[in-house]
């Protein structure tokens, strides 16, 4: 018995039709963007072997990965990002190329998710990998591509919210023994937890308690600088505050937010990070940031930042959007008689003019034609009979 | 608008007289009849639901803040943010056992019963302790008694229904209480919204 034959994993989908369209509307725009910053196309293989994944700074863990073995019986594994598989492309095949290299990506990744909640186990990406870019200007190019994306995708219905690792990195490491329950505590903004943890901190504890709930507008970096007298951390928001001078230049300063104690993946990222949000949706649509160690697992000291946008999350706020334009009107062509319609007869030409789609009508009677086109919402039915007479009727 | 998530049940009147007592919602939340979803005030949107369908609705975003059980968030380890403890529904998650046995004696595998296997699992996990886990349902209690496990993790409040079927606590795994949630995109949207919500229940967050 075949149960599963007509149906895919939970946390896979088919895409038809508008959906598609809108998907690959949404990628091209974004495509394009990139593009005209100059950075080239890279596709890597939708099969890793694990060991790309089991070790160092760009480890997934076991229970997130999709795994099979190969004919020699070696572990692989369905790419769970495309970061570290660009870092393992450079390290192989472009380690003598000049940097920085300026790439990017639009391909699939596989992650196991928990069933029934919604979530995606292939998303769809597109992202931006400046390999061996550093200082303030990579900083800045990328979060400028990053809000830019986001414009052609949503227009100005979205959040941006910047943080940086430096800042947060150096209090944690005040912490002695405390460092990990602080860190778990703080990085999913447990208030009650932070607030305990603090209090056995003693003095150094009230700086925990308030990075904590350093988030919002751009007032929180002068907030910033009145708590942080610590060197490294002062200089991080010094870091955010030139960002922002620069996003201004541009125009881009709208919907800023900062978080100075974001800590996802707290061994990945190392500098600047950033994240966009859309208002309704729960989870980030776009991430990105500095990660200057994850090229440390190849033996390599090359610095790197980028951004990943999901598109699944994308799609979906899109779909909910008008997006009419997309749809054109389409006119079913029909042949009255037993021959094939001529594809090179001039009314197609003149159809495409009037804005329509053209598509032909494989059917044996006008009756069913019409049918047909009701069936897929055709606007009008052209009739062809075996004169070249040519008759038009609204559906 | 604020989307909130109530956990129905005992939390529910608690938080319900929390929310009367900050002049949110006068008599509508009591009185909401069969009624999921009362909007107050067109700033509000308070939603009924089982614990672990408000984790589900605030990770999803549907919801923005909601109030739930910490040993709901525990056993179900979601990413939602725990802004506040809030100061009702204290008990603990606790290790009972049949009076008088003791569960760490002999070297055979344990086998533990409890409605919260991921609790447990990470529990035992943490004190490097071996043991099988068997998944319940109802009243755990049973479990030791029929001799299908030797101790019970479960929630306990006042110990008194441990004690009339002769078990005691051994260990306490957590403490618990009820707490105000926020779904992370909300947190950093809405958070005027949400801190001015928390100012009204008197939660400093």
């Amino acid at each position: 018995m075949r149960r599963y034959d007509k149906i895919t994993p939970e946390g896979t989908m088919d895409y038809l039709f508008k959906e598609c369209k809108i998907r690959k509307n949404a990628e091209n725009r974004v495509r394009n963007l990139f593009e005209n910053y100059g950075y080239d196309e890279v596709m890597t293989t939708s099969l890793e072997f694990y060991d790309v994944f089991s070790e160092g700074v760009g480890r997934v863990s076991q229970n997130e990965l999709y795994t099979l073995t190969d004919g020699s019986g070696r572990l692989i594994t369905m790419r769970p990002d495309s970061t570290k598989p660009i870092a393992r492309l450079f390290a192989s095949r472009l380690k003598d190329f000049v940097l920085p290299i300026k790439l990017y990506y639009s391909q699939p990744v596989f992650k196991r998710n928990l069933s029934f909640n919604r979530k995606s186990d292939e998303i769809i990406q597109m992202g931006i990998e400046l390999i061996g870019g550093t200082g303030y200007k990579s900083d800045l190019e990328i979060l400028i591509l990053g809000i830019k994306s986001m414009k052609e995708l949503f227009g100005d219905d979205f959040f941006i919210e910047i943080g940086h690792m430096g800042i947060i990195g150096s209090v944690l490491d005040s912490f002695g023994q405390f460092k990990e329950a602080a860190k778990s505590a703080i990085s999913k903004k447990n208030f009650p937890e932070v607030d305990l943890i603090a209090s056995k901190l003693g003095e150094k504890g009230k700086i925990l308690k308030e990075i904590a709930r350093l988030f919002g507008g751009k007032e929180i970096l002068s907030q910033a600088k009145n708590i942080l007298k610590d060197n490294q951390a002062f200089s991080a928001v010094l870091e955010l505050e030139k960002l922002y001078q620069g996003l201004m230049n541009e125009g881009l300063q709208d919907n800023i937010l900062f978080d100075l104690s974001i800590l996802n993946d707290y061994q990945y990222y190392t500098g600047m990070v950033f994240r966009c949000f859309v208002d309704g949706v729960g989870t980030e649509v776009m991430s990105g940031g500095r990660y200057d160690s994850l090229y440390g697992d190849y033996g390599l000291n090359i610095p790197a930042i980028g951004f990943a946008i999901n598109f699944n999350e994308a799609l979906e706020i899109l779909s909910k959007m008008e997006i009419d334009d997309l749809d054109r009107k389409k006119a079913v062509v029909f042949s009255s008689s037993s021959a094939q319609v001529n594809y090179e007869d001039p009314i197609f030409v003149e159809l495409k003019e009037r804005g329509y789609r053209c598509v032909v009508s494989l059917c044996d009677s006008e009756e069913d034609t019409i049918k047909w086109a009701n069936a897929i919402k055709a606007k009008i039915v052209i009739t062809i009979d075996k004169d070249g007479k040519i008759k038009e009727n609204d559906i | 608008m604020l989307n909130i998530a109530l956990t129905k049940g005992r939390l529910e009147e608690k938080t319900v007289e929390l929310l009367e007592k900050a002049g949110i919602a006068c008599g509508c939340l009591v009185d909401k009849g069969r009624k999921l979803v009362v909007e107050v005030d067109g700033v509000y949107r308070f939603i009924f639901a089982k614990a672990c369908d408000v984790v589900t609705y605030v990770e999803r975003g549907v919801s923005d803040i909601g109030v739930v059980g910490k040993d709901t968030l525990m056993e179900m380890k979601r990413p939602v943010n725990e802004i506040a403890a809030l100061p009702f529904g204290k008990c603990r998650f606790a290790l009972a056992v049949l009076k008088g046995k003791k569960f760490y004696s002999g070297y055979s595998l344990k086998t533990v019963a409890t409605k919260y296997p991921e609790v447990t699992k990470e529990y035992f996990e943490t004190k490097d302790y071996p043991i099988e886990i068997v998944k319940i349902e109802g009243s755990v209690e049973l479990a030791p008694i029929l001799n299908l496990a030797d101790g019970i993790v479960d929630i306990v409040e006042t110990g008194s229904t441990l004690r009339e079927n002769g078990l005691e606590v051994i260990e306490t795994v957590a403490e618990i209480s009820a707490r105000l949630i926020s779904n992370p995109v909300s947190l950093k949207t809405k958070k005027e919204e949400i801190l001015s919500f928390c100012r009204k229940i008197s939660v400093n967050i």
